[in-house]
């Protein structure tokens, strides 16, 4: 099962150029006037995120993380049918020079098959799972539940009221027998992936 | 009765004072004093160019968000200055500091950018200030004798306030000052 | 101030040799002949003037900063006084240039020296007549002649310059010496 992930963003915001300072006074007579020489620079607002790595936490029932594919091993119990749990660590190195916010993106709002798209399942199976990303970002913790209740996309998007350097970290978890039907409802066959993109940006 | 003898010749020798009446007449000579004074004193010259602003530009790599480590600016110049004695020079600069941010800056980040500035040409050793150096000793330097010359100031060697893996905040106006000062010693 | 030698005026009797006259008969006669010379001389009445000049340099900045600006030089003015008795008294004047001593090595576009032209003029009845002197020459300037005249004598200054130098800081002084001769 793929499950891709995130996009990076990079945001650069043009701004004007500072004006130079008055011409610097010659000094001059008896008391000596000083030459003035500003010095000028800018630092224009960016956020850079980097490719995901595994972090620590290790993955559950995820195979690997493959370029921004994280793959499950095993979606689905083999005899069941129901989902199985997987969890998985993901952080970016990441940073925004300047207060801005967080998006996490579900494009699909939550793992579904790839194809059949708008042909519901057989009476008593499922074709959804839902999932929680949960995002740890500077003084950011929140938690995304895209609940697969409709296949479409959604977001979550939080205010970071100040520059953030760092690791940005996706602990992802799928609970054992989540589905969009009920509680431990089989999975119809087929591959579920969800996009998940993690966007900084200005306020 | 007449007189027969003729009186005699009185021979009157010439009576000359005693003046050196035939010697020159001496000249007479008034005198003029002009007392004069030239004041101690220094002219800085005159900025070759239309800015006096060092414009360093964009100053992160923005791939990283971190500091350019090639960040340098063309020199500026004072042209014809002078002192007409014994003369300083003294050089200071300010860090370039984020003139929008408030507060303290986060952690991972700063504000403020350390660098060196430098004036040379008016004496042997250049006067150079580095805004974090704990002292700047050579910022002052002297020139013993009057002297007219050009004085080329340049900034350099910039580097993150607090440490070199912070990186500077966003700001369009990151703003240092050098200041350059010729003075006539008395 | 100088000493003056003052001729005293010399009167000088003369009495060449007694001729005989031809006295009448029974009386006799002596001549004498007087005649008074008075030499030309010349005296300085008022004889020391200063002029005080509390900066030369020009202060203004521009092309010319640091040098000599004439304007502190030319115009200044000073009187002295004096007369002469003698058709043929001359006057001379003798501008010496106005330096800073003490200094040592000069460098490079500096200088100690300012030069200028010294004029003194005198009134006599018939006009104005001056006699000027160079501090560029090391001696005086040509004589003029002055003639007979008692009047104040008008020292002013001109033509100032520091050949381009600026003026390194310092006391300077300078003089101009006006000098009666006189003649008959």
């Amino acid at each position: 099962m793929k499950a891709p992930l995130m996009r990076t963003a990079a945001i650069l915001a043009g701004l004007s150029l500072g004006l130079a300072a008055a011409g610097a006074a010659s000094a001059q007579t008896a008391q000596p006037q000083p030459a003035n020489f500003p010095v000028h620079g800018e630092t224009p607002q960016l956020c850079i995120v980097g490719n995901p790595q595994l972090g620590s936490g290790g993955l559950v029932n995820f195979l690997s993380l493959n370029g921004t594919t994280l793959r499950i091993d095993r979606l689905a119990d083999s005899r069941t049918l129901a989902t199985q749990a997987a969890s998985a660590d993901v952080t970016f190195a990441a940073m925004c020079n300047f207060p801005h916010r967080v998006v996490l993106e579900s494009q699909n709002g939550g793992l579904f098959r790839g194809g059949s798209v708008g042909q519901p399942p057989p009476s008593g199976f499922a074709d959804g799972v839902p999932y929680t990303a949960t995002l740890t970002w500077g003084p950011v913790n929140a938690s995304f539940f895209v609940d697969a209740a409709a296949r479409k996309d959604t977001q979550l998007g939080v205010a970071v009221g100040l520059p953030v350097a760092g690791d940005l970290k996706l602990h992802l978890a799928i609970q054992p027998g989540a589905s969009n039907l009920t509680a431990n409802a089989p999975l119809i066959a087929g591959v579920y992936s969800d996009t998940l993109f993690v966007t900084l940006e200005p306020q | 009765m007449t007189l027969s003898k003729p009186l005699a010749c009185l021979a009157l020798a010439t009576l000359l004072a005693p003046v050196a009446a035939h010697a020159a007449p001496a000249p007479a000579t008034g005198v003029v004093t002009i007392n004069a004074n030239v004041a101690p004193r220094c002219e800085g010259g005159t900025l070759d160019g239309a800015s006096s602003t060092f414009e360093m530009g964009i100053l992160i790599d923005t791939s990283s968000g971190l500091l350019l480590n090639d960040l340098s600016a063309p020199p500026k110049t004072l042209v014809g200055a002078f002192c007409n004695t014994k003369s300083s020079i003294s050089i200071i600069a300010t860090p370039m500091q984020a003139q929008s941010f408030t507060g303290a800056p986060p952690v991972g980040f700063t504000d403020a950018i350390d660098y060196t500035a430098s004036a040379s040409g008016w004496t042997p050793t250049a006067a150079t200030f580095t805004t974090d150096a704990a002292s700047n000793p050579a910022a002052l330097q002297t020139r013993d004798a009057a002297f007219t010359g050009d004085i080329t100031v340049e900034v350099s060697n910039f580097t993150p306030v607090g440490g070199v893996a912070l990186r500077p905040v966003a700001d369009p106006n990151y703003l240092g000052t050098v200041i350059v000062t010729l003075a006539a010693v008395s | 101030m100088r000493k003056l030698l003052v001729p005293a005026a010399v009167l000088t009797l003369m009495a060449p040799s007694l001729a005989l006259a031809q006295a009448a008969p029974g009386s006799v006669q002596g001549t004498v002949d007087v005649t008074g010379v008075v030499s030309s001389q010349c005296q300085i009445s008022v004889s020391s003037a200063v002029i005080n000049i509390p900066e030369l340099s020009d202060v203004t900045g521009g092309a010319t900063a640091g040098q000599l600006a004439p304007g502190t030089v030319n115009g200044q003015r000073a009187t002295l006084a004096g007369f002469c008795i003698g058709a043929a008294s001359t006057m001379q004047a003798q501008a010496f240039p106005i330096v800073s001593t003490g200094v040592g090595a000069l460098p490079s576009g500096f200088t100690t020296r300012v030069d200028y032209t010294a004029t003194a003029t005198v009134h006599p009845i018939l006009g104005d007549i001056s006699a000027t002197g160079s501090s560029l020459s090391a001696a005086p300037g040509t004589p003029v002649t002055v003639g007979a005249f008692s009047s104040d004598i008008d020292v002013t200054l001109s033509n100032a310059s520091s050949n381009g130098a600026k003026l390194i800081s310092g006391p300077y002084q300078g003089s101009v010496d006006v000098t009666l001769t006189p003649a008959s």
